[in-house]
């Protein structure tokens, strides 16, 4: 049985009437289970912020790492990875990661120095991996010294677009795999032994999310780009493709001005669920795509649905984000496996990842 | 209420009412002057104002004002002297108006009668145009502005140069060096025979722009100095002004560059970027004029060429970013005829086409698009005195811009002396105005819109001026509320498809309600002491009137950006070849988030005020004049932010020195 939700606050009521500079706020997950959400914020604002949300007792906690540490998160936060006790959350546009305590969330250090960072990647206690948009090399640190270790180049130089930018990744026994989205269609392979690019998979234009399900078949998600876009713009597709052989095994394909994106898997790693405004399901068996969405976005009208899910590897739960105009604070949704709405929560600005703290 | 909020409220509080208790206070100290005879030569005459002003909310900035901002830009001059609000970057950044309350666009700048605004972006950059090419700036408010051109939904700046005709040769020289590696350079010659006359101005603005401040945006948090921020502005302006008999040709040429390094963030701790921008300017106007007893002609051609290169690298991998470079270039054409068959009586015509191009492309993207617009305009004016106290107007424009016909935005207004002298009126100012949408708002890749319909708004004024002279002591004031309903408003936001782009989309209803208050006094003591004070208030509620979903908490909330409250105070005092200035701009407020939510977290704006003093002395010898003048600005020291996450320097100095030769 998990504790409940303790909050050690110095200073009553997080929001209170404190003038700046103000106190600072402490706080212990220690024991709870629980899921950090990255709100964005909004590029060159420098206002993202990184909220708390305990499925236990429903309770949120927003401005988190502010509330503890007294200083701004920085300008658009893009990722979460939780790796033993710690919480590494790459701030894209400031050109860090900050790493905090993922039971306290204090400030534990930072890595700075940084073009654009996307998502990180922990292989094992000395090494970790950060992809980048800009940088055209994978950056190599040590996740207990936060250390910069070494770089992997991944710089294409026949292509006339700046390649690769590298975002996702998923492990295949010693193999890295990472998505490159940004006027791209590869996926890399990276030994993790040597620290060395051995390969890439062409796939559709723009894949901008990767799974690898139960059976060692990873899923990759293209959005195709846009009207006008220099690089191309085609339909957006879905790729499955094996492992071990890096052979494509089974395509599909959106129709020409569908947009979808973050892909996840369910918790048993046998269900595709992504967003394509509402969120849609298909189990890894099926032979095309769902033709009903799971859950049905009240937005699209206006701001074009979800903007980010996630799925509690735990138990398979939904948490769906809604930017709504990302110009205010965003919604989580949360549903049960089945779609069910359980809570709905506000957060901050353009709710954009989540991290799932399991112990 | 929070106890941040009721500081602010009573920051507000102080600003709204400080003012007038200062023009009493004012009043009073003058009562007491009564007895005082001694004319003097600096309080400026009250005539009647022109018909074609009449029921008109106009401000014109005095020219002592523009003397005293030689040095700075027309953004620190509308920040501190009007009740225009400008969102600056800092130091030498971009600047950009909101006028009432609207968006930057909605604030159109015309120089001797050309457009300037960007067909590209449709804003102005305030902080690329120096005060010492501006011999003349008023403001028309709200729908006043329809007199010089449509679009305007906020107001209008207008900017002139002119002639003078008494000038056989003068030189003039400022030189100011001030803190962070900054100098500024200023000549201007002029000579002439009455008959024609030549005015060269020529300026360089450059600075490090190094300051330190305190980074509380990174941890730790840490003394840091600014990088990256450094800027080099020149420009030039030509002008030739001729005149025989009753016609005059002028022609005017304006040269500018700037290139500016563009500082990062706060919490930036990346590797190393570059980033700048580059502006280039080139202007030219031909203007013929032909006055008569009873009517003028006037016909001008202006050619507005704009370059804007903006570049971000990431400098380890040599990854570019963005390498964007526009081109935009309009030429304007533009006529009018006045006729006033009797005093009490004008009516004024006028069309006008302009031809834009806008040519775009970013190297690094490789998209990018070229549009053109050809648009025309036609106004018709009338304005009429029916009873001695009781004037009105009546214009309406009829326009057409890419095959898109709108055939009637008119404006009407009238003014009624509440005295023969025509010290005090009430004004009322009713009109309908639009706005055509910019070209990056119709086709910027990815999310322009080809299909945005123009804004479209009504708005209403209601002013009473009073002005008034006893002895040696002037005072002036105006109080006017306005209101305007703008619908079809231009939003960028996330694409309705759910792509990961924004686009541009006529979203909403927007209602922009407010009141400006300006006061000025002037008064000589016996001793030779002159007095000399300013005051601006405004308070501008923008909000957000149909957010569609449920749960979009920004129906009814201020606009981010804008602030409620503004207000900005000046004094001055001469005595004898000594002056004394303080101007002290109030920014109230300002939200970050579209539903206004206010935490500890920075997500609001604080409000604050700054203080900046000027201590002068002029030496006169002969035909020869001097002053030197130092300059503190931020005397407080104040801590604040414009911008989120932007530092801002602290306290700084100047010291300005003028030459003056005139023959």
């Amino acid at each position: 049985m998990k504790k409940r939700l303790y909050l050690m606050i110095c200073v009553l009521g997080l929001f209170s009437c404190a003038k700046s500079p103000v106190d600072t706020v402490f706080f212990d997950f220690t024991g709870n289970s629980g899921v950090y959400i990255v709100n964005e914020g909004n590029f060159m604002y420098g206002n993202s912020s990184l909220s708390f949300y305990d499925p236990i007792t429903k309770r949120v906690v927003n401005h988190v790492f502010q509330a503890r540490n007294s200083a701004p998160l920085g300008d658009v936060a893009q990722s979460m990875t939780i790796w033993n006790n710690l919480g590494f959350i790459v701030v894209n546009n400031s050109g860090k990661i900050y790493i905090i305590d993922s039971s306290t969330a204090e400030y534990k250090g930072s890595i700075s120095g940084l073009s654009s960072p996307r998502y990180i990647h922990v292989i094992n206690s000395q090494k970790a991996y950060i992809t980048d948009l800009y940088a055209r090399k994978i950056t190599i640190f040590d996740p207990s010294t936060f250390k910069i270790t070494g770089k992997i180049q991944v710089n294409n130089s026949k292509s006339e677009f700046n390649q690769h930018a590298t975002e996702q990744m998923i492990q295949y026994k010693n193999l890295v795999f990472t998505n490159c989205w940004s006027y791209d269609n590869k996926i890399l392979v990276i030994d993790t032994n040597t620290d060395q690019l051995v390969d890439s998979i062409e796939v559709f234009k723009q894949p901008n999310s990767l799974v690898i399900d139960k059976n060692n078949k990873i899923w990759v998600l293209t959005d195709g780009g846009f009207e006008g876009n220099s690089y191309g713009y085609e339909k957006p597709g879905l790729l499955k493709i094996d492992a071990k052989t890096r052979e494509i095994e089974r395509t599909f394909r959106f129709a020409l001005g569908e947009h979808p994106l973050s892909l996840c898997l369910n918790a048993g790693n046998d269900s595709l669920l992504f967003l394509n405004r509402h969120v849609w399901k298909m189990a890894v068996a099926d032979k095309k795509l769902p033709e009903q969405p799971f859950i049905i976005s009240a937005n699209v009208n206006l701001y074009g649905g979800f903007y980010s899910l996630a799925i509690d590897p735990s138990n398979s739960e939904i948490y769906v984000g809604d930017a709504i105009d990302h110009a205010q604070n965003g919604v989580v949704h949360r549903y049960n496996p089945s779609g069910k709405l359980i809570d709905e929560f506000k957060v901050g600005i353009s709710p954009g990842g989540f991290a799932f703290k399991t112990e | 209420m929070k106890p941040n909020q009721r500081g602010q409220r009573k920051l507000i509080a102080k600003v709204g009412v400080g003012l007038f208790f200062l023009l009493l206070m004012f009043l009073n100290s003058k009562a007491q002057k009564l007895t005082d005879t001694i004319p003097i030569k600096e309080v400026k005459v009250f005539g009647k104002q022109p018909i074609e002003e009449a029921g008109t909310i106009t401000t014109h900035i005095d020219t002592l004002v523009l003397q005293m901002l030689k040095t700075q830009t027309i953004s620190e001059l509308l920040s501190s002297y009007t009740p225009v609000f400008i969102k600056s970057y800092g130091r030498g950044s971009i600047a950009t108006a909101s006028f009432r309350g609207t968006a930057p666009s909605h604030t159109q700048v015309y120089w001797n009668g050309v457009k300037l605004n960007s067909p590209m972006r449709g804003d102005v950059d305030f902080s690329l145009f120096p005060v010492y090419f501006i011999d003349d700036l008023s403001l028309q408010h709200g729908g006043s502005s329809l007199q010089s051109g449509s679009g305007a939904l906020g107001g209008s700046v207008l900017i002139n140069n002119k002639a003078d005709w008494t000038d056989r040769f003068s030189v003039r020289y400022v030189q100011t060096i001030e803190s962070f590696s900054t100098n500024k350079e200023y000549l201007n010659l002029g000579f002439g025979n009455g008959k024609i006359q030549f005015k060269t101005r020529v300026f360089s603005d450059r600075s490090k722009n190094d300051f330190p401040y305190f980074n509380y945006g990174v941890l730790p948090m840490h003394e840091a100095v600014q990088t990256n921020a450094q800027y080099s502005k020149s420009g030039l302006l030509q002008e030739v002004y001729s005149r025989f008999k009753n016609q005059l040709v002028s022609v005017k040429l304006w040269a500018y560059q700037s290139d500016r390094d563009l500082p990062q963030l706060m919490s930036f701790e990346g590797d190393a970027r570059k980033e700048t921008q580059n502006d280039q300017n080139l202007r030219a106007i031909v203007n013929w004029k032909c006055i008569k007893e009873k009517n003028k002609v006037e016909w001008f051609c202006g050619l507005n060429i704009s370059r804007l290169n903006y570049f971000r690298s990431s400098t380890e991998a040599n990854f570019v970013n963005f390498d964007s470079r526009s081109k935009e270039q309009s030429f304007t054409n533009q006529f009018n005829y006045d006729w006033s068959p009797k005093e009490t009586l004008s009516f004024n015509w006028s069309l006008n086409t302009t031809y834009s191009t806008v040519s775009v492309f970013d190297y690094a993207r490789k998209a990018g698009y070229d549009q053109d617009q050809l648009a025309f305009s036609v106004l018709n004016s009338a304005h009429l005195q029916v009873f001695p106290q009781f004037a009105m107007s009546f214009l309406f424009r009829s326009e057409w811009y890419d095959g898109r016909l709108i055939k009637f935005i008119p404006a009407f207004g009238t003014e009624y002396w509440l005295d023969k002298k025509q010290l005090s009126s009430l004004k009322l100012n009713l009109s309908r105005n639009y706005h055509q949408p910019s070209l990056n708002d119709l086709y910027w890749i990815p999310g322009g819109n080809p299909n945005l319909k123009p804004e479209d708004g009504f708005s209403g004024d209601l002013a009473f001026s009073y002005k008034g002279k006893e002895g040696s002591t002037s005072f002036e004031g105006q109080i006017t509320g306005f209101a305007s309903l703008i619908d079809n408003w231009i939003v960028w936001q996330p694409s309705a498809s759910g792509a990961y782009y924004w686009e541009a989309n006529n979203l909403r209803k927007v209602f922009a309600r407010g009141t400006e208050i300006q006061v000025s006094g002037q008064t000589k003591a016996a001793n030779g002491i002159v007095f000399n004070l300013r005051g601006n208030y405004s308070y501008s509620a923008t909000s957000n009137m149909d957010a569609v979903p449920s749960v979009d908490d920004s129906r009814g909330k201020q606009l981010i950006y804008i602030p409620k409250h503004k207000a900005n105070l000046f004094a001055e005092t001469d005595f004898k070849a000594y002056y004394l200035k303080i101007n002290a701009p109030f920014i109230g407020k300002r939200y970050t988030s579209s539903n206004n939510v206010e935490s500890d977290y920075e997500k609001v704006l604080n409000p604050y005020w700054l203080v900046n003093l000027t201590l002068g002395k002029r030496f006169d010898w002969k035909q020869l004049q001097t002053d030197v003048s130092l300059n503190v600005e931020n005397l407080t020291n104040a801590d604040y932010m414009a911008i989120l996450w932007r530092s801002m320097p602290g306290r700084y100095y100047s010291l300005t020195v003028q030459i003056q030769f005139r023959k």
